[in-house]
């Protein structure tokens, strides 16, 4: 037989077959098989793509970011379009100006929390521009923006950092990053040199050219969005379903977590965060090339002395709940390694995570590679009050107190605290707390594809979280439907429920999977009988009088109001009870 | 469109009194559900060897954030706040956010936030 073929739903996430609010099935072709996908959260989104690197949601919140006459606020300035641009495109702007105070083109924004605001320039008769801002008197960098000494010039106390660099053809992208703490307008203003003072003016007449302007949250700039009259967003959308390639998988798998909040306030801009104490270490900014595959990872620098070198912050945390704490790591010179300490204030049951960021291994930690070096290294700790500690440490081996030599450390990127199990990265510039809501897969009313009396479900995921419901068929009552579960024990339990009654349960043995295991569930069922498969062995058998007759299809319970944390592979629906044997094969 | 709305109450049990009129039959929220508890308004202080030498002050209302994906409840509006957007906690979706500002500054439309400075107010050396 062929599966395919003999399928009325075939779901297959490898396929990365998506777009912002759908997830398509392959079967039926007619698209009533496609899901209804939503989660709410763009920003706060990440998954791991097919080249192994962190993906974000992004976005470009200035609007007609090239379309310098509409919207743009242009003071003593004269927009040209139709100007040669860095892309060889008709698309850059000419910038004229005459003499005088004031000689500027900005727009108006409110992102607050770290930002970093781009655009590509030329000089035309004019050699140097500076951008700034009316909300932070110190975020402020000069350029000079000439092909022979294209440099930047003087920076404000309040820019984290900033860059110009050579696109080609004299042309430079440009760019200031600095944590906004307030509304405000950002501009590109015309000044007489690289060491002008904060918006001051022009002396002589000039232009320069300008094409794809771009602020966004975070510490680097990135590929350019174009935006029109609303802000341009790319990667991961509010409603995009995330394929991930975690681990190095060769296929996507659709990745379905729960509503999770970071706590940390500044996942990236570690300088951000209040730190209770500098231990003999310092950390430097934009230091290395991410998992995210930009320059925004952090080093956690020691200094010259034979001591401890961490960093100590106490976090405002619920008592009685357990929480994980995960980081990216990687080691900045000769066995340097990471370690995360709960400073024995705040949690009853506590951590000592030691990890090895040469040989990939930890102890009283979990440890992932991410590649290029990288590790995403997680602990896990129950407090006992409201305020509890972590200590970050860069370590000789596994020696706390060493003799520093003033720039090895620990390269880290994506702090993050939770409530609950590690799930994937929640990126934060914000300065406060924020949640990636929930992933929801639904299709709905399409009794067509599912077994009504007799049938098979196939459901393939790795099983990232105990204690839920992973899949469900039903009319979206707790009356009827056939579910795959988890127990806390770690069981697996197939279960039929008809009317109200439980026709049939078919459940493993305990400790059956470790969180992260992939588990191929298929069960088969009809009126006489069901069947109960996972990884190509029969679980079990049982008799179900009723079958419920189902319309609705979810990962999670019957309405949707219980769901796990799980990477899904596959769905095949059938609407015959495929043999034993078969469901071996299917299962394999 | 789902929509963020945030919330002081007097304490964590009347919050959770509210947050239970958002649960289904089985127990289960329907909506998304933050709660901040008592806000961080001055953070301790804490001297290089790990002691505490001034403890926090924290806030005597219990904060909640809900993202509503159906009509918010009438009873939770009289524990509505209004925080410069998005104030200490956001939901991470650009479309969420636009909302809360938009609305947050047809209240307060003398607001700072919702008039940001004219280049006018910029330093003239």
């Amino acid at each position: 037989m062929s599966f395919f073929d003999d399928a009325s739903l075939v779901f297959l996430p490898s396929g990365q077959a998506g777009k912002d609010g759908k997830a398509y099935s392959m079967k039926p072709t007619d698209g009533s098989g496609d899901f209804t996908f939503s989660r709410g959260s763009n920003l706060t989104s990440t998954r791991i793509d097919s080249n192994g690197l962190i993906e974000k949601g992004r976005e470009n919140l200035l609007l007609q970011s090239n379309q310098f006459d509409t919207t743009w606020n242009n003071i003593n300035i004269t927009q040209t379009s139709g100007e040669t641009g860095y892309d060889g495109s008709s698309d850059a702007w000419q910038s004229s100006f005459t003499a005088g105070s004031t000689r500027t083109f900005g727009q108006s924004f409110s992102q607050t929390g770290v930002i970093t605001i781009s655009i590509y320039v030329k000089a035309g008769t004019h050699d140097f521009i500076q951008f700034v801002t009316s909300t932070n008197i110190g975020a402020y960098v000069n350029f000079d923006i000439s092909s022979s000494s294209a440099a930047k010039g003087t920076e404000g106390s309040g820019v984290i950092d900033s860059s110009i660099i050579s696109v080609g053809s004299d042309w430079y992208r440009c760019s200031m990053s600095f944590n906004n703490t307030s509304s405000g307008t950002i501009y590109v203003w015309m000044i007489n040199s690289a060491t002008s003072s904060r918006a001051s003016n022009v002396s002589t007449a000039g232009s320069i050219y300008i094409q794809d302007a771009q602020l966004e949250i975070g510490l680097t700039s990135t590929e350019y969005i174009e935006s029109g009259a609303s802000s341009g967003k790319a990667g991961i959308l509010e409603d995009s379903p995330r394929f991930d390639y975690s681990g190095g998988a060769s296929c996507g798998s659709l990745l379905l977590e729960g509503s999770r909040t970071n706590l940390v306030t500044q996942s990236e801009y570690l300088n951000g965060i209040s730190w209770n104490a500098f231990i003999n270490s310092s950390i430097d900014t934009n230091a290395t090339t991410s998992p995210e595959g930009l320059t925004n990872a952090s080093l956690l620098k020691e200094n010259l002395l034979n001591d401890t070198h961490a960093v100590i912050d106490d976090f405002s945390l619920t008592s009685g709940s357990t929480y994980t704490i995960s980081i990216f790591a990687k080691s900045n010179g000769v066995n340097r390694n990471l370690r995360l300490n709960d400073g024995g204030v705040g949690w009853g049951s506590g951590f000592t995570g030691k990890f090895d960021l040469t040989a990939g291994t930890a102890t009283g930690g979990d440890i992932e590679s991410m590649g290029n070096g990288w590790y995403r290294c997680s602990v896990t700790g129950t407090t006992n009050a409201t305020t509890s500690r972590l200590i970050i440490y860069s370590t000789l081996g596994t020696a706390t107190s060493y003799q520093g030599d003033g720039s090895s450390g620990v390269f880290l990127y994506g702090l993050q605290i939770e409530e609950g199990s590690l799930t994937s990265y929640i990126p934060n510039h914000s300065g406060g707390s924020v949640t990636r809501e929930a992933d929801v897969n639904t299709l709905l009313n399409q009794s067509g594809v599912i077994g009504q009396t007799t049938g098979t479900i196939l459901f393939d995921a790795y099983f990232d979280e105990a204690d839920k419901v992973n899949f469900s068929i039903s009319d979206s009552s707790a009356n009827n439907f056939i579910s795959i579960e988890t127990t806390s024990s770690n069981e697996v339990t197939a279960k039929v429920e008809q009317g109200g009654s439980t026709q049939a349960t078919i459940t493993t043995t305990t400790s059956f999977f470790a969180e992260g295991d992939r588990l191929k569930c298929a069960i088969a069922y009809d009126d006489r009988d069901m069947a109960f498969y996972i990884n190509g062995t029969q679980v079990n058998t049982a008799v179900p009088n009723l079958i419920p007759a189902c319309d609705d299809i979810r990962f999670g319970n019957y309405d949707g109001s219980i769901k796990a944390d799980q990477r899904v592979n596959r769905v095949l629906l059938f609407t015959t009870r495929i043999s034993n044997g078969n469901l071996a094969t299917l299962t394999s | 469109m789902d929509v963020t709305r945030k919330y002081e109450f007097v304490d964590e049990a009347k919050a959770d009194a509210s947050i239970d009129l958002l649960r289904n039959e089985e127990g289960n929220l329907t909506e998304s559900v933050v709660k901040l508890g008592y806000l961080t308004i001055e953070p301790p202080v804490i001297d290089e060897e790990g002691n505490t030498i001034k403890e926090a002050v924290v806030s005597t209302k219990y904060a909640v954030d809900v993202s509503w994906s159906t009509e918010p409840l009438q009873s939770w509006e009289a524990y509505i706040v209004w925080p410069t957007p998005m104030g200490i906690h956001n939901y991470g979706s650009s479309s969420q956010r636009d909302e809360y500002a938009k609305t947050y500054c047809q209240l307060y439309p003398e607001s700072n936030y919702c008039n940001p400075p004219e280049p006018e107010d910029q330093e003239q050396p």
